[in-house]
């Protein structure tokens, strides 16, 4: 179980793999009923609508590289090793980058890593945020 | 000798029912402590009733007593729009007030704008809204409201660390547009002709602007919305009250 926030960012997918990837993403959460909001799957998109961030109880087996592969081959219906992918890890955390047809599809980002704690994932996110602030923030 | 004898307990009033009498549209005391719906007990009702969106409910002493909200900074808001706020909404008169403490000492530095409280109008972005933000500008807080494009803004010091209560007035009939900070008014200026009828979708937050970008670091509590301008002499109250 990993209570925390992680972040995807589209990189090459088509608008309706986009809207099945996050939709399903959406979906997710171990406590999506919990008398707690914090607890329940929330999401903030980047004004660009390429990058979302999620936060939310989650089952973390659903959370591995290879997990997310799984889903990237159902939606692009193609032979699971088709589909690479890359892990390094950053300052906020490992990222995983997704390959197929030898273009870079997704980004995946666990904020703080899965055994992070909330408080140190809420500040691996807050570190990005910050660092990437133009791309995420809308300035009035 | 006849002794008078003062009653043994005296009826003390709670924040809330002082709030209650001045008659506020809205007043979610955001004291939950489950669920996601944020209650109004103000005149509009259930109807205007809020949403929590993934705020940590009951997680600090709120002025005036009670438990409040912790707002993440990163994807947490209270959702507030509905038609029963839509049409019970008065934008030619208006105050909105909120208390508010910021997590720590460096969200005042941090360059993002955090909303405390942010209503966009129409299905053009940006030529009508409120706005009730930190700015990206250090230790500053902003009140601003779009009508039909141009601006009246009110842009003060602020880099409190306890509790405070900001918001402000808007009078169109007496062109007055005032921000208070801790009770205290502020020179007013003009107002400009609101021209807004509809909301835009999820433009309506308290600790948000939209899609949770510009949310609020800290705790926010006793978010209250008139549908006419308080006098400085009911705002001081209000202020006091939570004290």
């Amino acid at each position: 179980m990993f209570h925390g926030y992680f972040y995807i960012e589209v990189l090459s997918l088509t608008a309706g793999q986009k809207t099945t990837l996050v939709d399903q993403l959406q979906q997710m959460g171990l406590k999506n009923n919990s008398l707690y909001p914090h607890e329940r799957n929330h999401w903030r998109t980047r004004p660009d609508n390429n990058a979302v961030i999620f936060e939310a109880v989650f089952d973390d087996t659903l959370l591995t590289a290879e997990s997310i592969k799984t889903r990237l081959v159902n939606i692009f219906n193609v032979p699971s090793n088709q589909v690479t992918f890359t892990t390094t890890q950053t300052a906020y955390g490992p990222v995983v980058t997704y390959t197929y047809s030898n273009v870079q599809r997704l980004r995946l980002g666990i904020f703080g890593g899965l055994s992070a704690t909330l408080q140190q994932s809420r500040d691996a996110v807050l570190a990005f945020l910050a660092a990437n602030g133009a791309a995420w923030t809308e300035i009035l | 000798m006849r002794r008078r004898l003062l009653p043994l307990i005296s009826k003390q009033e709670s924040y809330a029912q002082q709030i209650l009498k001045t008659n506020p549209i809205c007043y979610w005391p955001l004291n939950e402590t489950s669920g996601t719906a944020a209650n109004n007990y103000g005149n509009l009702s259930t109807g205007a009733n809020g949403t929590y969106v993934g705020v940590t409910l009951s997680n600090a002493l709120a002025p005036g007593g009670g438990m409040c909200p912790l707002w993440d900074a990163v994807n947490d808001r209270v959702a507030i729009s509905s038609a029963t706020l839509l049409a019970g909404l008065n934008t030619r008169e208006f105050t909105f007030l909120v208390w508010a403490k910021v997590t720590n000492s460096s969200v005042w530095t941090d360059g993002v704008e955090r909303s405390f409280f942010y209503i966009g109008y129409n299905s053009n972005p940006g030529t009508n809204f409120f706005s009730f933000n930190k700015r990206t500008t250090a230790n500053q807080i902003q009140m601003i409201r779009y009508a039909n494009g141009p601006a009246s803004t009110k842009n003060r010091a602020c880099s409190l660390t306890d509790w405070f209560l900001y918001g402000g007035t808007i009078s169109e009939s007496a062109n007055q547009f005032i921000s208070y900070l801790n009770g205290v008014g502020d020179t007013p200026i003009g107002t400009g002709t609101f021209t807004g009828t509809s909301f835009i979708s999820n433009q309506q937050n308290i600790g948000s602007v939209t899609n949770a970008i510009g949310g609020f670091s800290g705790w926010l509590a006793h978010a209250m919305l008139w549908d006419r301008a308080l006098t400085s002499t009911e705002i001081t109250a209000i202020y006091n009250g939570g004290l």
